[in-house]
């Protein structure tokens, strides 16, 4: 089992190795240091895994151990930490390799690789976790890589905000997560995943309890994956460099939500009240991602809004309880977006920097292999057969359908029309970008090196070819997830009859305005559904604005420091009185003592 | 070995009297040099588990024994003692410029008086020493302080005496009360705990008063709290560390040792206000601190914001609750001694403490960068460090506690108030990095451009950190460490 623990640690090492002595080393073994532990990693795994089974739970040492609550460091490895092990290790291993070019000749580029293998290593722990605790470990640790990566040109102060607005929201959502551990460590004294799902499922269990960790845990998905109303980060994280968008703020990062729910199914399978809310509020950010995606004119944000979208479909699948379906679109996701961000990258390299897609045009001919790489990835998206995201699309769809819940249809209709605009978004973006036009600039492009398209080819191939050969059949047995519904019948023809007409659609819709060159946004989805607006210019300046007018000017000056200082005011007028009457003068002296003597026998003889 | 110990620390200031006045550095030196002495010494003992007790009796009939005793309680706050003053003193090498052997004086002094303060255990001598452990900090304030310092001891001394004359008050009823009952005059702490059996409650909750209010003076819990950012912004950066990391643990210590241990049938009655004003004051703290732009009273604010979820911690009655808060003190003595360092630092360098002023250090000092960003997580809680595992168990414990009162005794406002306490977490989150944006990242204010050539830390500066740093995370990855040896301390407090 300690191999489980040298496959966490690698990727520690490296980000010690460049972290520490980065700054004095070449170019190269930066590089080479960088890329080569995660992929020590992911040989180890690979090897472990095909030569013996190694699941089981490893234990480091006891965190804290308190009368009724023990929390080990331990790990765990099953399918499910398995699966999204390889996610993250392999896919991971590509974007690092792809780095090593697009971030050639940066001033930090050490500094760049050991935040990379950093949030690797938090990564792992995040899926390897036994318990909760480890898991937020790995949860807090990502989000610290993320804000160090997002602000990683921090010179420029939009930069240094977003990274900050990452993490405030993310620490918002965080809160929502201890709240759920304690919860749950308060109701069941433990924090392990096995014995929750365990003890959830007995009779004894307050649904109450449930409920409430249910909600709370829910509350930290919603931050770390970006769903309403804690989504706002996310679009905003596209000022870091462009594979750390794909590697972080789309393939795996961003899942960490799904995992976590999918890791804890059975207790949110009896959290009945938790669970429309999960759908609920999936299937509104699907919608209103794919809706704001439509008008980005940022090649990044476009991709960025359409992560949004996605992660509320995986949301919306988990609230109908369909844990598989979420799974697998969050698998072919991170596959078919990362290739979307690392052609897209290779893109604004080549462009130098261009990321403006109604500045782009006609870049087929000149990057035909980059072409086709958008491409399959676009189909995966867009959901067109024979690819993967078409398989994990329709699923979630026909659960959605099939679910018995009153709502179900209306959520069905919702998550389609996110369908049809999706492939709308996409296909649009895909014809400004690689269709002739005479917007795209005349400058020599930038040289895209080999190490930068072979990731990008394996990723736009990975993303084909997960929806093949049965992988998806193989994965539903192999995970082994719990089911809560059977797919009615005519959902099998109907939903995908729906999803392609629509598709097909919208799709014709963007090849339409693209080449009469129609642009209409409607101000509110410029304004993105004013979320910014309202965190920034009211939440946020509220807030401020308490503190400083309210409680550091009112309550700390006026209040408090003045109920002070009139203290001393009182302790001095009143000394001054009582100076005076000592002023010097013997028959005043006399007077006062005949006074007192006289009160004095007063009190002698009548008290 | 206990008396040699103690006994060196006595003698420190005599030894550094006799020292030249002009040759500083050998002062500093021998300073530092017998202040790691006794590091390696107490922590000798206390990994031994010797037993450090010593008494004398200087008068049998007036109860008047010079008792120490190292117990579970003030162990650890004798080695974060030892440990910070030894950095401190190295930090005044560079920090202070005149009268030179004065100041490493007024430290010796400084620390004899505060190690003894967390080792009496006679109430008459406790109350000497916390009195006297005043004067040091008076002079270090008010001789090596900032333009306004006159004013800022003033604030310092007045606050901190009014509490204690009203502390003094209260221990002599005790005693009087103590002998009215058993007939026995003693100002010793463990035949006085009897008392909250044989006291009128009534009468306890006064005397409670008396000492809560000394102690919360000193932690300080707003609205006592506003001498702390005069005495911060003015103290020379030695002194403001000394403040922050052992001056306000001497009132939380004090709150267990004879709050909590004296009157716990008041604590349980006022339990609920206890843990509402505890946490308002954190919040409050939190909130101003996000909206000052001098950098120490960023930190001097963030202080009142830790101590007071510390103090929720105290008077949650959960084992993990009050581990949580003992592993906080040694987490905000570590953090906000390595932030007031930097501060420091930062005005050795710049000259400036306007937040505004600042900008693009992670290029100019890349060093100092790092170990201040490192700093800011243990400040702002994220794991795997020592703030974020003590805050960690005393949410744990207040959210328990709490649901336990929902549930027995349909009970809400409990988990109202430690619900509130979780969104300090928040605040700490938006001053700690907006102190990170404007320090650190963004560019070069265009105040901070005129002065070219910023150095960037050396050897003895980053040991500093890396020091603290070391306890930092080694304590916030491996907690058990020191919690287990709470587990019999906390049973001793009896909690249900």
């Amino acid at each position: 089992m300690s191999e489980l623990f040298l496959i966490l640690f690698f990727p520690l090492v490296g980000f010690l190795i460049n972290g520490l002595w980065g700054s004095r080393l070449q170019e190269k073994s930066c590089a080479l240091i960088g890329c080569a532990f995660p992929l020590l990693s992911l040989f180890l795994l690979t090897y472990k895994t095909a030569v013996s089974d190694f699941y089981g739970v490893s234990i480091l040492f006891t965190w804290v151990s308190f009368e009724n609550l023990t929390i080990d460091f331990a790990l765990k490895l099953d399918h499910l930490s398995l699966l999204m092990s390889f996610i993250v290790l392999g896919i991971g291993s590509l974007i690092h390799i792809y780095s090593t070019k697009y971030m050639h000749g940066d001033q930090s580029f050490a500094r760049y690789f050991s935040y990379l293998n950093l949030f690797l290593f938090f990564m792992l722990l995040l899926v390897l976790a036994n318990n909760l605790l480890v898991m937020f470990i790995g949860w807090e640790g990502v989000g610290l890589a993320s804000y160090l990566l997002i602000g990683f040109w921090y010179k420029e102060n939009e930069n240094a905000s977003s990274g900050a607005k990452a993490f405030i929201v993310n620490r918002i959502g965080d809160i929502g997560f201890l709240l759920g551990i304690f919860i749950l460590a308060f109701h069941f004294q433990t924090i392990n995943f096995d014995e929750i799902n365990r003890a959830a499922s007995t009779a004894n269990a307050s649904a109450t309890m449930i409920n409430l960790s249910a909600l709370f845990l829910f509350i930290g998905a919603c931050g770390k994956s970006a769903q309403l109303p804690l989504h706002v980060w996310l679009p905003d994280a596209m000022t870091g460099p462009t594979p750390v968008s794909a590697l972080i703020h789309a393939a795996t990062m961003v899942t960490a939500g799904i995992y976590m729910i999918v890791r804890l199914h059975p207790l949110y399978m009896q959290a009945t009240a938790v669970l429309p809310l999960i759908a609920v509020i999936g299937t509104l950010t699907a919608l209103l991602g794919a809706l704001v995606a439509t008008v980005q004119s940022d090649i990044k944000r476009v991709l960025a809004y359409s992560t949004v979208s996605q992660l509320g479909y995986m949301f919306a699948a988990l609230g109908v309880g369909a844990f598989y379906p979420a799974m697998l679109h969050l698998f072919t996701h991170a596959f078919f977006k990362a290739t979307l961000f690392l052609s897209a990258g290779a893109i604004i390299h080549a462009l130098h920097g261009e990321q403006d897609i109604y500045k782009m045009g006609g870049l087929a001919k000149k990057m035909p292999w980059n072409m086709v790489a958008f491409l399959l990835g676009s189909l995966c998206l867009a959901g067109v057969p024979l690819t993967s995201g078409f398989i994990s699309k329709e699923a979630i769809l026909m659960h959605t359908y099939s679910h018995s819940h009153s709502y179900s249809q209306t959520l069905t209709i919702l998550l389609l029309i996110t369908a049809a605009l999706t492939a709308f978004y996409i296909s649009k973006t895909f014809f400004l970008v690689f269709l002739p036009s005479k917007n795209g600039s005349e400058k020599p492009l930038h040289a895209i090196a080999f190490a930068m398209s072979l990731p990008v080819i394996a990723l736009a191939i990975l993303s084909i070819v997960v929806g093949l050969f049965h992988i998806p059949a193989f994965m539903e047995n192999y995970l082994n997830l719990a089911k809560s519904i059977t797919i009615k019948e005519e959902a099998h023809i109907l939903i995908p009859a729906l999803s392609l007409s629509l598709s097909a659609f919208a799709i014709a819709i963007a090849y339409l305005i693209t080449v009469k060159q129609i642009k209409i946004v409607p101000k509110i989805l410029e304004q993105k559904f004013y979320f910014d607006h309202l965190y920034e210019k009211v939440l946020l300046s509220t807030l401020r604005a308490f503190c400083k007018r309210v409680l550091a000017t009112i309550f700390e000056v006026k209040i408090i420091e003045a109920a002070i200082w009139s203290m001393r005011d009182l302790v001095l007028f009143s000394s001054r009185r009582v100076t005076l009457l000592t002023n010097g003068q013997i028959q005043w002296y006399v007077l006062l003592i005949l006074m007192a003597l006289s009160l004095l026998m007063v009190w002698w003889f009548y008290v | 070995m206990f008396k040699f110990t103690l006994g060196l620390s006595l003698f420190l200031p005599l030894i550094l009297l006799l020292l030249p006045s002009q040759k500083e550095r050998v002062v500093a030196w021998v300073n530092m040099g017998i202040q790691l002495l006794l590091l390696a010494l107490f922590f000798t003992m206390l990994t031994n588990s010797e037993l450090c007790e010593f008494s004398f009796t200087l008068s049998e009939s007036l109860g008047l024994h010079y008792h120490l005793l190292i117990d579970e309680f003030n162990k650890y706050l004798i080695l974060l003692t030892a440990l910070i003053f030894p950095l401190v003193t190295y930090a005044s090498i560079d920090f202070i410029k005149t009268e030179k052997k004065l100041f490493h004086l007024m430290l010796a002094l400084s620390y004899l008086l505060i190690v003894q303060t967390f080792l009496a255990q006679n109430l008459l001598f406790f109350y000497a020493f916390w009195e006297c452990s005043i004067v040091p900090m008076f002079f270090i304030i008010g001789i090596w302080g900032g333009g306004n310092r006159l004013l800022a001891t003033y604030k310092f001394v007045l606050f901190t005496a009014l509490g204690s004359i009203l502390m003094l008050a209260a221990i002599l009823f005790l005693v009087v009360a103590n002998y009215k009952i058993s007939g026995v005059f003693t100002f010793e702490l463990q035949p006085l705990l009897r008392l909250q059996e044989t006291l009128p409650l009534s009468a306890q909750r006064w005397a409670f008063l008396a000492f809560a209010f000394a102690f919360m003076i000193k932690i300080p819990v707003p609205p006592f709290h506003t001498w702390l950012p005069y005495a911060h912004v003015e103290a020379p950066a030695p002194g403001s560390m000394l403040l922050a990391a052992i001056l306000l643990k001497m009132g939380a210590y004090g709150f267990i040792k004879f709050v909590l241990f004296l009157f716990p049938a008041v604590v349980e009655e006022w339990r609920l206000p206890l843990m509402a004003i505890f946490v308002l004051g954190a919040l409050y703290g939190s909130a101003l601190a996000f909206v000052q732009n001098d950098i120490k009273k960023i930190v001097a604010y963030s202080s009142i914001g830790h101590m007071g979820i510390l103090m929720l911690g105290l008077v949650t009655p959960s084992e993990s609750a009050i581990s949580g808060a003992m592993l906080s003190m040694l987490g905000h003595g570590l953090t906000s001694a390595a932030l007031f360092y930097s501060i420091g630092l930062l005005y050795e360098r710049l000259h400036t403490r306007d937040l505004f002023h600042f900008g693009e250090l992670a290029t100019t000092m890349p060093r100092f960068s790092l170990l201040f960003f490192l700093i800011t997580l243990s400040a702002m809680a994220v794991p795997p460090t020592l703030g974020f595992a003590s805050e960690f168990f005393i949410f744990l414990g207040a959210i328990s506690y709490s649901l336990k009162m929902v549930i027995t005794s349909n009970h809400y406002l409990f988990i109202a108030v430690s619900g509130a306490a979780m969104l300090t977490i928040l605040l700490g989150t938006l001053y700690s990095l907006r102190l990170v944006k404007y320090l650190l990242w963004g560019k070069k204010s265009e105040a901070s451009l005129l002065r070219a050539g910023v150095r960037d830390l050396n050897l003895g500066e980053c040991s500093v950190f890396t020091v603290l740093l070391l306890f930092i995370f080694v304590l916030g990855i491996y907690p058990q460490f020191i919690i287990e040896s709470f587990k019999l301390a906390i049973k001793g407090l009896s909690i249900s």
